[in-house]
């Protein structure tokens, strides 16, 4: 199974996919710059945490524009896994793989900290390693990470099980439901603003994002 | 457009005294330097070059008294940033700066912009910065401004960082009233370079190409230079329009161009300087200067998004995120192509000449036709008068204030509600301190963590200055500081490799002002030299005063120091209770400028004592050496609040609280002596450990529990660990919501 890690101009967190993947996985990870169009050859595609296009206009609402994209939607379509994290998740909804948007934190602050998650759904591509209702804790590091989305939309992705993630202690940015990550409804593009790139190692005191890695893998796995 | 003065106008009207330039100086350069009087460009570009900010006219003769040298030292002051061997072929690469006069005029972005800047000085020399830390020092929070500015400049440092994506892992933030007119805002930055890759500001070869790359030129930050060599007054709300305006995506952009044209293509390239301090002349004519060059420059070449820029403002804008290079002959294209890929212009603005003048040509005309040393080495030194200051003649002669403590359990609260003491969680929250994965100790510890990827080592980072110490005995003062940034090294596992400093002072031209910068660095010098800690980089902010008040003298002391194995890491927080205390170092009365001087009178005086450098250096070995063996399970530096502040803050962690018993007055628990830790250590290793610390540590109690038992010689108390952390922790984020 072969990863693409996209690089967007202003992307920062891609090295701690790729590490995560590569190192701590021993996964077969590259980096692909979102000026290139072609995703051929990949198994699986990564968009990183960042600030893509300085944020500007909206987080998220340019790199959408960028060659990449339409590789990715047919990803996407072709029911590959499609994983952003934080400007990753942002990008997706600005894109239209994942309902609903990410609205400016309630506190008006980025907030860098560690917070409580409930794996709400396991039965994902993506969390299959975990516990359904598990608590783990996973790091945060956003400005505009407040999930948000009309009742009719919200009302469904509930009840389609594609909320994965919900913060069960504090909720860090006022996202409605406490939504931390969401899947598209065929289960395949999941989006979350925590990092579970950044606790893969117990090194750095945290590795409850190491399984998500995993989840992914092991279903390629199972696949071939 | 407005008429540019001719020549003899400039003689007449002396527009260059508005420039920071004398009248002494004026006449040098035309009598001595150019033989003929200089027009308006030239004078432009001597004003800005002349400054203190770029040539240290002022300073140099002090600066002089660092060292600079040692066996690790692969590049000392003079360079973009000091250059520190830290084994397999790999630098750390360490700079800090000064942004106050920007940060008290336009906080957000003159805190963003000086992390910029500092950024850049750390990649021009091939390095990737992999991590930023701060040093602030602000007003009392009773202020609505000060609340404010604070607010602004936290928002500052991390909007540009954590765009950038490089974590903010430490630093430090105090509170006195002496800072409210005129706030410390100084921003280091550590990179990690493969040695092979080292670069520096340097430009030569004949026919080699200058290029210009990054953001356009703008009339921002014109004359930010000689604005920084200023004093506020009352009026500085109107120099606005000397600040920058940073865009750190723009940055982001420079910097992976940059790095893959270092890395990847280091044989195209002569050298590359940061535009900082007065924009493209200092960068073009310093670089010249390292290369003994000629330099000739079109100014029409130079992207710009402004029109109509006079030669003068385009060579004396400071926008951000530019970068100049000399470029090999022939591989101009190559490293065009680079930068396209980034979408960031790269165009040759100039070559280098055979002679070794700095030639600038405007629309056709020469505007510049000047000796390129005539800029950055023919510069007067001024000689300074100087006069130890009053206060501490006065001081001495009085008793020395001695604390009375009738009720330590209150006491003990109302110390972990001070503003310099209490949690910065609500601040440090804000930087992201975890990106790019490799950060292992974040904020709010003795010194930050990053490992060094691919290896099993680590560096630790620190920064520390003590204007109260300073303030009330420079030199001794100046030791303080270099010890204090030791011992948060030590503290962690990682032994001391060297410094960079920011010399924060006032008005150098009054003599008690040039006796605390002489003295402290005398202090500072002397302190890395038993400590074998060279200064290899620095940076020298003068004029912090606001309507002729100084703020205290405040040296910043940023140290880099090295983890030789991460498994020996050692963290602040108890990590198990049973485990034995003991404290480090000697605890003497040293209330003077203490923490509990200031909470108790309100104000700080007194004279210091001073320290035997070679007896900590001796003492502080012996500790690293426990904690190389893996001895040690937590410990943490003893600093403002004395043992009792260490105490708390190492409970609160894992909320393991600690008996203690010991001789110690309640007073003592609040003395500042420096070099002291406090250190836990697993039972199986404490007769070994008091054995190598012999003479040096004390054993003072165990951890155990949930709460601070403490028999004192004079007094006891009970304090449950939840109850102090929840004090420390709400007492800033209370102060801040204050509607006043």
């Amino acid at each position: 199974m072969k990863f693409a890690v996209i690089q967007f101009p202003g992307s920062n967190c891609d090295i701690d996919l790729y590490e995560a993947l590569h190192t701590v996985c021993g996964a077969d990870v590259a980096y692909v710059p979102s000026k290139e169009s072609s995703l051929d050859g990949f198994d699986a595609v990564m968009l990183p945490g960042g600030f893509s296009y300085g944020d500007y206009l909206r987080a998220g609402a340019i790199a959408r524009f960028t060659n990449i994209m339409p590789a990715i939607v047919e990803m996407a379509k072709a029911g590959k896994p499609v994983f952003g994290t934080c400007n990753g998740f942002q990008i997706l909804t600005e894109a239209s793989l994942l309902p609903g948007a990410l609205k400016r934190n309630d506190s008006l602050k980025f907030v860098c900290k560690t917070v409580e998650l409930e794996v709400v759904n396991n039965d994902t591509i993506f969390t299959s390693e975990y516990q359904k209702g598990e608590k783990i804790n996973l790091p945060i590091a956003h400005a505009d990470g407040s999930f948000y989305a009309d009742l009719e939309t919200l009302q469904k992705i509930e009840d389609n099980g594609q909320v994965v993630f919900r913060y069960s202690k504090e909720n860090p940015n006022g996202s409605l439901n406490n939504i931390a990550g969401i899947t598209n409804e065929r289960g395949n593009v999941l989006g979350m603003m925590p990092h579970p790139e950044r606790a893969v190692e117990a090194l750095l005191g945290n590795t409850d994002g190491l399984r998500l890695f995993k989840s992914i893998l092991d279903h390629a796995e199972v696949k071939a | 457009m407005m008429q540019e003065m001719t020549p003899e106008e400039i003689k007449e009207k002396k527009p260059y005294l508005d420039w920071s330039l004398s009248e002494e100086e004026y006449d040098y350069i035309c009598d001595k330097l150019l033989h003929r009087l200089p027009n308006y460009t030239e004078t432009g570009l001597f004003s800005a070059m002349w400054s203190e900010h770029c040539s240290y006219k002022k300073s140099k003769p002090v600066l002089r008294l660092f060292p600079t040298k040692g066996p690790r030292i692969l590049q000392g002051p003079g360079e973009g940033a000091g250059v520190v061997d830290i084994g397999d072929g790999q630098a750390v690469v360490f700079k800090a700066e000064s942004h106050n006069h920007p940060t008290a005029v336009e906080p957000y972005q003159g805190a963003a912009t000086g992390v910029g800047g500092i950024l850049r000085d750390v990649f021009s020399m091939g390095a990737r910065p992999v991590a930023t830390l701060d040093s602030l020092h602000f007003g009392e929070l009773d202020d609505a401004h000060t609340r404010w500015l604070l607010n602004e400049t936290v928002a500052g440092i991390g909007g540009y960082g954590n765009c950038m994506g490089i974590p903010t892992v430490g630093g430090e933030l105090t509170f006195d009233d002496i800072y409210k007119g005129n706030p410390v805002m100084n921003a280091m930055s550590v990179g990690l370079l493969d040695v092979k890759d080292m670069q520096k500001g340097l430009a030569q070869g004949e026919g080699n190409a200058v290029m210009y790359v990054g953001a356009k030129t703008g009339r921002d930050g014109i004359h930010g230079a000689t604005f920084a060599s200023h004093s506020f007054d009352s009026e500085h709300e109107s120099q606005r329009s000397a600040v920058q305006v940073g865009d750190p995506f723009m940055e982001k952009l420079l910097l992976e161009a940059c790095l893959e044209l270092t890395q990847k293509h280091a044989d195209w390239l002569v050298g590359i300087q940061d535009m900082g301090a007065a924009g493209i002349v200092s960068s073009s004519s310093e670089m010249a200067s390292e290369g003994k060059s000629g330099m000739e420059l079109n100014l029409d070449l130079v992207p710009q998004r402004e029109s109509g820029m006079s030669a003068y403002e385009i060579m004396l804008s400071e926008s951000q995120e530019r970068m100049l290079l000399c470029v090999k002959k022939g591989h101009e294209e190559d490293v065009k192509k680079i930068f396209d890929f980034y979408d960031l212009d790269a165009v040759v603005i100039g070559r280098i000449t055979s002679g070794h003048n700095y030639v600038l040509r405007h629309h056709g005309e020469v505007v510049c036709d000047i000796p390129v040393t005539s800029l950055t080495e023919d510069v007067l030194e001024e000689p300074s008068e100087e006069k130890q200051p009053q206060h501490m003649i006065d001081d001495a002669a009085k008793p020395a204030w001695e604390p009375e403590i009738t009720d330590l359990a209150k006491t003990y609260k109302q110390m972990l509600a001070q503003p310099t003491i209490a949690s910065k969680e609500m601040f440090t929250q804000t930087y992201d301190s975890m990106v790019r994965t490799s950060t292992v100790v974040g904020p709010g510890e003795d010194s930050g963590v990053l490992r060094v990827r691919g290896t099993h080592k680590g560096i630790a980072m620190t920064t520390d200055g003590n204007g109260r110490f300073i303030y009330l005995d420079p030199e001794i003062g100046g030791k303080r500081a270099v010890v204090e940034a030791a011992s948060n090294i030590i503290a962690s596992g990682a032994e001391p490799l060297a410094i960079t400093d920011c010399l924060n002072f006032g008005n150098p031209n009054e003599p008690e002002v040039f006796w605390e910068l002489h003295h402290s660095v005398m202090g500072i010098a002397k302190a890395c030299e038993v400590l074998e800690t060279p200064v290899v980089s620095g940076n020298v902010s003068l004029y912090n005063e606001t309507d002729d008040k100084s703020i205290y003298p405040t040296p910043m002391v940023g140290m880099v120091g090295l983890v030789k194995n991460l498994d020996h890491l050692v963290r602040d927080s108890f990590q198990e209770a049973g485990d034995d205390l003991y404290l480090v170092g000697q605890t003497g009365a040293d209330y003077a400028g203490s923490e509990l001087q200031k909470m108790l009178t309100g104000e700080i005086s007194g004279s210091l004592n001073d320290l035997d450098l070679d007896h900590i250096k001796d003492y502080q070995k012996r500790l690293l050496a426990q904690m190389e063996a893996g001895h040690v399970a937590s410990a943490h530096d003893l600093s403002e609040g004395g043992l009792a502040v260490s105490l708390a803050e190492s409970s609160f962690g894992h909320g393991i609280g600690a008996e203690v018993a010991c001789d110690l007055t309640s007073a003592e628990l609040f003395s500042e002596t420096p070099g002291r830790f406090l250190v836990s250590v697993p039972s199986e290793y404490s007769a070994e450990f008091a054995a190598a610390l012999a003479g040096d540590a004390v054993k003072i109690g165990q951890t155990a529990g949930d709460s601070l038992k403490l028999t004192l010689q004079d007094q006891a108390a009970d304090l449950p660990v939840a109850e102090l952390k929840q004090i420390w922790e709400e007492a800033l984020p209370c102060l801040m919501k204050s509607k006043d």
